[in-house]
C-alpha cells in the first residue's frame, strides 16, 4: 500500500502585517527591510489576533479539510509536525487539546519534531508507515503543522526570511484516492547545528552550502521516484525567499516558473506548514492536474534538507499515461452517454459543459450517468466522497472518476 | 526500500520488512547541570514562552538543568559500534530540553555510525517512548530500517510553575536501546482515553494476548502503574527513562513485556519485545562505542 494524501487544507489568519511594520520588532534597519522586499521577494505575513492560541491556528487548518467531517471515527493518529521543538510551557499540550476540540478522543496524538521546517514532510512519511500496519480498513492519520511567532530567537537573524503564522493540515491514508507519495529523501547534517558549540560558524557554513545541499536532495528525490526534472509539473517550495529558489533552479536546470513562489510575498515562511499552504494554493490556482508529478521541499537549521515527490490524485500506482488515457476515455464516453440521455436536445458537449446549469440534469440523473459510465468502461468508482462540486461539469466529473476509479 | 548507504535517508513506496530484537540497553544518570543551561538567549526565549500562558519564570530554577545533546550522546555511543551502521534513531522525551530550539536528534545521529534518519517524538507524556518504539517497528516492518536506536531523555529543571499535574524527574537521565532485525514483530498496544479503573483489566488482556504460549515472560511496569505482583519496577524518580532502563535486566530467553499508564493523558501502553541481549558495544569492541565524534560529518557529502 502507498502513503497517500487523501485531503490537504490550509488556514491563514486574516491579519496582514507588511514587512515594513515588522522591521522594528525584528530589529531591522529600513535598508534591511528594503532588501527583504526587493531582493528576497518578501512582502507581508499573516498574524493571529492577540489572545488567539496555537490550537486555534491548527484547528483552523484541520476544519478546512473538506473530508474530515464525518470521518472522525477513522482517524487513528494526530501528528503535530513542529519546526521548533518547544512551543508551549510543559505540560501544556497543544496537540492533545486539538484532538479534544476535533472530537478525536480515540486517536493517538503526539508531536514530531527535530526536522526544523521540514518536519511536515517527515510527519507524512511517519503517518504512512503507521497506517501501513493498521488493521482497520480506511484508517486515517491527521497531520497538522503551524506555529505561533511568540519570540525572536536572536540566533535566527531575520535577514533572509520572515516567519509568518499560518497552518496546514492533511489526512494521510494507506492507499485509496489522493496524492500518492513516490519518494522521500532527508539529508541530515548534524554538524551544521546552530545550537551547537560553534553555532555561528555552523550558520555560516549552512548558508554557504545551502544551495548545493537543497539541490542534491531535490535531485535525489526525483531519482528515487525514477523521474527527471522534465517530468515535474510543479515544485511546492518552503517560502523562505525567492532568491534562494532562483539559485536552486539555476543549479539543477529547473525553470523558475515551475516553482510556486506566489505565496512568498503574501504569507512568508510558516514553519513546517509551507508545503500544505502551497498545495492548497496550487489546487485553487489550477496548477495541479490529475496525474501530475510534483515535488515539495523544506530545509532548516540543525540541519536538515528534505524533499518528497507525489503524484497528484494518482490512482494507486497507475502511471500518468494510464491516467491520461482513462480521462480521455471518460470524457468521450460521457459525451456519448449524454447524447443517449438527452437525445436531440443536446448542445455541443465539452469539458466545460455544466451538467446542471446547461444541460438541466438533476443530481439523481447525474448519478445515473455515473452508473452508466461504470458499465460502459467496466470500472468501479468509489462515490463515497462525491459532492455537488464534482458533478458541476463534464470536466470535474471526469476528474473525480479518474481519481476514484478502481480496476481501471 | 532504503537503497543507498550515504548520509541521505531515501525511501519510495513501503516495502516488505522484518521484526526486531532488543540487543543492548545503556542508561546513565547525571546529577550535574549543563553549562548550556545558562546561555544568554534562554532567558528572553523562556520569558516569551511562559508569557503566552500568563506565567512567570522561577528564578531559582532558571540556569539549571541538562541538555539532551550532552546527556544522551554517551548512551548512544555506548550502544552502537562502528561496524554496525544504524538506519534510524528516534528520541522521545516529555520534559523539555534546556536547549528549547535545538534539533537534538540530528546531533545524536551524528554520534551514530550509519548516518541514521533521526527525529524526536514528544507531547505525549510517557507514551511518547512507546510511540517511538512503535515507529521503529513500523520502519522495520516497511523495509526502511534494519538497525535502530531508541533514546529516551529527561531532565529535572522546569523553570516555571506547572499549570497541571505532570511527571517531573528528580534527576537527569538518558537511556539508549539498540534494536536489530529479527523474525518477531514488536507488539505495541496504545489505549487512549482509558480511565484508571480500567487499567488492570486491559493490561491483563493485553499481556495474555501478547505472550500467547511463551514459556517465560519478564514483566516490567512503569512508574505510572500500581501493582502488588512480583514484577520488575521502573527505576524510582525517573518517570520517563526509569522503565526503559530496566529492560536490560530481563532473564535470558524470556519474552520482555512492559507497560506504563499516564493518568493525565489517559494512555495505557503495553509492549512486547524479544530480547537477545549482547554486551555493550564498549565492552564488546574494547573501544569507546561508535568511535565517531559527535557532530562529525560523514565525509561523503550529500551526493
Amino acid at each position: 500500500m502507498s502513503t497517500t494524501l487523501a485531503d490537504v487544507a490550509a488556514f491563514l489568519p486574516e491579519r496582514r502585517v507588511p514587512v515594513e511594520e515588522l522591521g522594528p520588532e525584528l530589529g531591522l534597519t529600513p535598508t534591511q527591510v528594503r532588501v527583504l522586499r526587493r531582493f528576497n521577494g518578501l512582502g507581508e505575513v499573516r498574524r493571529q489576533q492577540p489572545g488567539e492560541t496555537l490550537v486555534d491556528l491548527l484547528e483552523g487548518a484541520a476544519r478546512a479539510l473538506p473530508t474530515l467531517r464525518g470521518r472522525e471515527h477513522l482517524v487513528r493518529y494526530v501528528l503535530h509536525a513542529r519546526g521548533v521543538p518547544v512551543v508551549a510551557p510543559y505540560p501544556v499540550n497543544p496537540v492533545h487539546e486539538l484532538r479534544t476540540r476535533l472530537g478525536l478522543a480515540g486517536a493517538t496524538a503526539f508531536a514530531v519534531t527535530h526536522h526544523a521546517c521540514a518536519s511536515g514532510l517527515l510527519a507524512i512519511d511517519i503517518a504512512g508507515r503507521l497506517l501501513t500496519r493498521e488493521r482497520e480498513p480506511g484508517a486515517l492519520a491527521l497531520v497538522v503543522a503551524g506555529e505561533q511567532v511568540f519570540t525572536q530567537d536572536e540566533r535566527l537573524a531575520p535577514d533572509h526570511r520572515v516567519f509568518g503564522e499560518g497552518a496546514g493540515a492533511c489526512l494521510v491514508s494507506a492507499g485509496g484516492p489522493g496524492d500518492v507519495l513516490l519518494s522521500y529523501v532527508a539529508g541530515q547534517r548534524g554538524d551544521l547545528d546552530h545550537w551547537g558549540v560553534d553555532g555561528l560558524g555552523a550558520m555560516d557554513r549552512f548558508a554557504q552550502e545551502y544551495t548545493e545541499l537543497l539541490s542534491d536532495v531535490l535531485l535525489a528525490a526525483l531519482k528515487q521516484a525514477d523521474l527527471g526534472i522534465d517530468d515535474l509539473a510543479l515544485v511546492l517550495p518552503h517560502n523562505v525567499n525567492v532568491v534562494s529558489w532562483r539559485r536552486v533552479c539555476r543549479r539543477i536546470g529547473l525553470p523558475v516558473d515551475r516553482v510556486l513562489l506566489d505565496n512568498v510575498p503574501l504569507v512568508g515562511h510558516t514553519p513546517s506548514a509551507d508545503t500544505f499552504i502551497n498545495h492548497a494554493s496550487a489546487v485553487a490556482l489550477g496548477r495541479l492536474a490529475p496525474g501530475d508529478r510534483y515535488l515539495t521541499a523544506g530545509a532548516g537549521f540543525g540541519a536538515v534538507f528534505s524533499a518528497m515527490v507525489f503524484e497528484h490524485q494518482g490512482s494507486g500506482n497507475m502511471a500518468a499515461t494510464e491516467v491520461t488515457e482513462l480521462r480521455t476515455r471518460v470524457v468521450d464516453t460521457l459525451s456519448v452517454l449524454l447524447g443517449q440521455l438527452l437525445g436531440g436536445d443536446l448542445p455541443a458537449v465539452s469539458e466545460e459543459t455544466r451538467l446542471f446549469d446547461e444541460l438541466g440534469l438533476s443530481s439523481s440523473k447525474t448519478l445515473e450517468l455515473l452508473l452508466a459510465l461504470e458499465d460502459e468502461l467496466d470500472i468501479q468508482v468509489d462515490v463515497e466522497e462525491i459532492d455537488r462540486r464534482d458533478l458541476a461539469s463534464v470536466g470535474s466529473l471526469s476528474d473525480f472518476v479518474v481519481a476514484h476509479a478502481d480496476g481501471a | 526500500m532504503r537503497t543507498v548507504r550515504d548520509p541521505m535517508f531515501m525511501t519510495g513506496l513501503p516495502g516488505e520488512g522484518t521484526g526486531l530484537v532488543l540487543r543492548r540497553v545503556v542508561h546513565r544518570g547525571d546529577d550535574a547541570d549543563s553549562t548550556l543551561a545558562v546561555h544568554p538567549t534562554l532567558r528572553p526565549y523562556l520569558t516569551d514562552l511562559v508569557a503566552t500562558h500568563g506565567l512567570a519564570l522561577r528564578e531559582e530554577v532558571l540556569g539549571t538543568g541538562q541538555a539532551y545533546a550532552e546527556l544522551a550522546a554517551p548512551v548512544v555511543e555506548a550502544v552502537t559500534s562502528a561496524d554496525e551502521p544504524v538506519d534510524l534513531l528516534v528520541l522521545a522525551y516529555g520534559v523539555p530540553d534546556v536547549q528549547p530550539g535545538r534539533n537534538v536528534a540530528l546531533h545524536l545521529a551524528s554520534c551514530c555510525p550509519g548516518d541514521p534518519l533521526a527525529f524526536a517524538v514528544c507531547d505525549q507524556g510517557p507514551a511518547a517512548a512507546f510511540t517511538a518504539l512503535r515507529l521503529i517497528a513500523d520502519y522495520a516492518a516497511t523495509g526502511a530500517c534494519r538497525r535502530a536506536v531508541l533514546v529516551v531523555a529527561e531532565q529535572s529543571a522546569v523553570p516555571y510553575p506547572l499549570t497541571a499535574p505532570a511527571p517531573v524527574p528528580d534527576r537527569h537521565a538518558a537511556v539508549a536501546l539498540l534494536f536489530e532485525s529479527g523474525p518477531s514483530p514488536v507488539g505495541v498496544r496504545t489505549h487512549t482515553a482509558l480511565p484508571p479503573e480500567s487499567v488492570d483489566a486491559v493490561l491483563a488482556a493485553d499481556i495474555a494476548e501478547l505472550t500467547g504460549e511463551s514459556d517465560g515472560v519478564t514483566l516490567v511496569l512503569g512508574s505510572g502503574m500500581d501493582s502488588a505482583a512480583d514484577v520488575l519496577r521502573a527505576v524510582p524518580g525517573l518517570p520517563y527513562t526509569g522503565l526503559w532502563a530496566r529492560l536490560g535486566d530481563c532473564e535470558p530467553g524470556e519474552l520482555l513485556v512492559f507497560a506504563d499508564y499516564d493518568p493525565a493523558l489517559g494512555y495505557l501502553c503495553v509492549a512486547a519485545v524479544e530480547p537477545q541481549l549482547r554486551t555493550t558495544a564498549v565492552a564488546a569492541t574494547g573501544s569507546p562505542g561508535s568511535g565517531r565524534r559527535c557532530g562529525e560529518h560523514g565525509g561523503q557529502g550529500l551526493n
